[in-house]
């Protein structure tokens, strides 16, 4: 296996064998078969030199042996990248972003430490999966729910500290926000604790997020400043009630004010679910209801006419297409809201956002689509979109058959996901953008029209899932294209929310104001707390200053 | 011809030294579970004709209740093969959810002649018998 750059064999193997002495010889991994494991299962880089792999892998199963390997990788200054789950597919999985660094793999480290029921909170260690949770909380009959992402099996931790998201409530839904405190090993190997946490025997530390003075728990989070051991993160109470709806609106300008009132449903809380808008009349599915889709549960209908206008519009427009769908009654735009609560608060949110849609825009017709009382079992949840009601699943890995709405699918992908702002019109520019340039790269980005996700509030991420194949030319080419559409983003003051090593480099170039000013702060940062570099170098482009300008 | 078929593949397969007895037809053991994915007709062919005398279980592409109802419990107990037919990402969530209980992927191989791209394989015990990831 590839040694980390700078080190040498000998300094190595007595690092090797020093994690073998801290953490138990089994727990050390450094076969080819072993180590092999690590690699990410998606990259577009598999298969050529550039592949970013790593030399070895070592489990702690405890705080107390986090410390203890941190202080061996300071010693032998080895690279260690730590992972909880290791499974942030299309976003780099548990390959390191410096080829010969450690895996330190805290999957071991499975602890549900606590929960509250009364204050709706858990804290756990990094190994502690979404089912894990689930099950924990089915288990003990606790009324909370977890928020989870499309595939169960991720970390609850790594999901929160890699800001990724989930599909109950708004304020639920962006896992970095609802976490709670931290718990992290430095590099030196010191013990932190942050928020209230910091205060010794602190009975809040799950409760209340800032402590006093600066708050430093997001220079933990797509970051390489220390290991986090431990995570607070609240919960959300079981609701009395589900009630989901559809407002179909008829013509393509109505996309602005319908995205004009989504915001102010959900900004002043009249809607709390996850929000979804599509596009029936140019065949685009709702995000959460895509699993659907492509299981062919639900399709759209075309018949011959319909098929020649869509091949015929620009942007999703021509005036034909938009007299057709009058003709045939078949929506531009679909907004999908969701309510949880009380059935009389939920009915009564749904009435007030169909009033608010239809004072607003002309033709707007509302559907009811269920109203389920809450709790639901495994099995009534799998119906619907499982992570809508809470539980984990497995089941986005079901489209990996062919299927009328799928015919092609892929080995893998790779997230390519700018943030956008909320508007109709970014909407249509970001086609326009992108469109043209996934066209110029020749990337198969796009059928007719891409609609974002609404996972946070108060911006759009515009997902575009590009193709991993098995030719290692074609990926080449979708990884050049790749960086092309974020640098192009970032000309129309766009930037990607999350992104696989191979394109950390290239997102971060696109936050370049003031010089870099951001940069330079995260490497003035990296120095003082890591000034040997052992923590994830190169995470999102956070050099230490001995291979900084490395060509890494 | 399906049985054939599918002792091909194996055999073709880079894994097939892997195995302790490389000849899928008559495994060491039979494997605990074969696993078919019914929505496609060369799976459930599959399983009629070349289960091994397993316990069939189907699925539908995702593994979820199979691997919370069955496979975990099952696995948590002891690290039992098991073989199937399946699409490469209904594998693939094997593949991985079998790691973390020292189980390897030890054989797979494209079925020739299907629509659809499905997967014959076999996951065991590999030696040595060490790891989690």
């Amino acid at each position: 296996m590839p040694l980390p750059p700078g080190v040498s064999a000998e300094d190595f193997n007595a690092a090797i064998e020093a994690f073998k002495a801290a953490v138990g010889a089994e727990w050390v991994f450094t076969s080819e078969e072993d180590v092999a494991l690590y690699r990410d299962a998606y990259s577009p880089l598999k298969h050529t030199e550039e592949e970013l792999v790593a030399s070895a892998a070592v489990a702690p199963a405890s705080t107390e042996e986090v410390q203890a390997c941190v202080r061996i990788a300071n010693q032998y200054k080895i690279p260690i990248y730590p992972i909880s789950t290791g499974r942030n597919l299309g976003y780099g999985g548990s390959a390191p972003t410096l080829t010969g660094s450690v895996v330190l793999d805290l999957k071991r480290m499975n602890r549900i430490l606590e929960v509250s029921e009364a204050n709706a909170y858990a804290l756990v260690e990094p190994g502690v999966s979404y089912f894990d949770l689930y099950d924990h909380l089915q288990k003990n009959k606790i009324k909370l729910w977890i928020d989870c992402p499309d595939p169960g099996w991720g970390s609850v931790l790594g999901n929160a500290i890699d800001r990724g998201g989930g599909y109950t409530m708004a304020n639920y839904r962006n896992h970095f926000d609802v976490h709670c405190g931290m718990e992290i090993v430095l590099p030196d190997g010191e013990l932190l604790r942050t928020g209230m946490g910091a205060i010794p025997g602190a009975k809040t530390w799950q409760q209340y997020k800032t402590g006093c003075g600066p708050w430093v728990d997001g220079i933990f989070s797509q970051g390489n400043y220390g290991v986090v051991t431990k995570l607070g993160i609240w919960l959300m109470p079981e609701p009395e009630a589900f009630l989901r709806g559809v407002i179909d609106v008829p013509r393509y300008a109505d996309l602005s004010p319908l995205v004009e009132a989504l915001n102010y449903l959900e900004n002043a809380r009249i809607t709390t679910g996850f929000p979804d808008i599509e596009s029936p009349l140019l065949s685009y599915p709702p995000v959460g209801q895509v699993q659907l889709f492509n299981e062919g549960e639900r399709s759209f209908a075309f018949d011959d006419e319909h098929q020649r206008l869509l091949a015929g519009a620009t942007l999703g427009y021509s005036p034909e297409l938009e007299a057709y769908g009058l003709r045939k009654g078949v929506p531009y735009w679909s907004l999908w809201l969701s309510f949880y609560g009380p059935p009389e608060v939920i009915e009564a949110q749904w009435r007030a956002a169909q009033r608010y849609l239809s004072d607003r825009i002309e033709g707007a017709h509302a559907r009811l689509i269920e109203k389920l009382d809450m709790p639901i079992t495994r099995e009534e949840a799998h119906k619907y979109h499982e992570p809508e009601f809470g539980v984990p699943s497995l089941r986005a890995f079901s489209t990996g058959a062919r299927t009328a709405f799928n015919p092609t699918p892929s080995a893998g992908h790779m997230w390519f996901s700018p943030i956008i702002p909320r508007t109709g019109e970014a909407i249509i520019e970001a086609n326009k953008v992108f469109g043209a340039a996934a066209k110029e790269f020749d990337m198969p980005l796009f059928r007719t029209f891409s609609l974002p996700a609404c996972f946070w509030e108060r911006a759009f991420i515009f997902i575009l899932a590009t193709p991993v194949t098995d030719d290692p030319d074609t990926n080449r080419r979708y990884v050049e294209g790749f960086k092309n559409l974020i640098r192009i983003g970032g000309e129309h003051g766009w930037g990607e929310y999350r992104t696989a090593p191979v394109f950390q480099k290239t997102v971060m170039s696109v936050y370049s104001f003031n010089n870099n000013a951001l940069g330079r702060f995260h490497e003035t940062l990296k120095d003082a707390i890591d000034p040997n570099g052992i923590i994830s170098p190169g995470r999102y482009n956070v050099w230490p200053k001995h291979l900084r300008g490395s060509g890494q | 011809m399906l049985r054939r078929d599918f002792l091909l593949t194996i055999s073709l397969s880079p894994f097939a030294g892997a195995l302790p007895d490389s000849s899928f037809a008559a495994p060491p053991r039979p494997p605990a579970l074969f696993i078919y994915d019914e929505r496609f007709e060369h799976a459930r062919a599959f399983a009629r004709e070349a289960a091994f005398g397993a316990t069939q279980r189907a699925i539908r592409g995702d593994i979820t209740s199979l691997w919370l109802n069955e496979l975990q419990p099952r696995w948590s107990k002891r690290a039992e093969t098991i073989a199937g037919v399946t699409t490469e990402r209904s594998l693939f969530c094997l593949d991985i959810l079998a790691r973390d209980h020292s189980l390897r992927v030890l054989a797979r191989n494209e079925l020739a002649g299907a629509p659809e791209k499905l997967l014959g394989w076999i996951i065991g015990p590999s030696a040595p018998v060490k790891g989690i990831a």
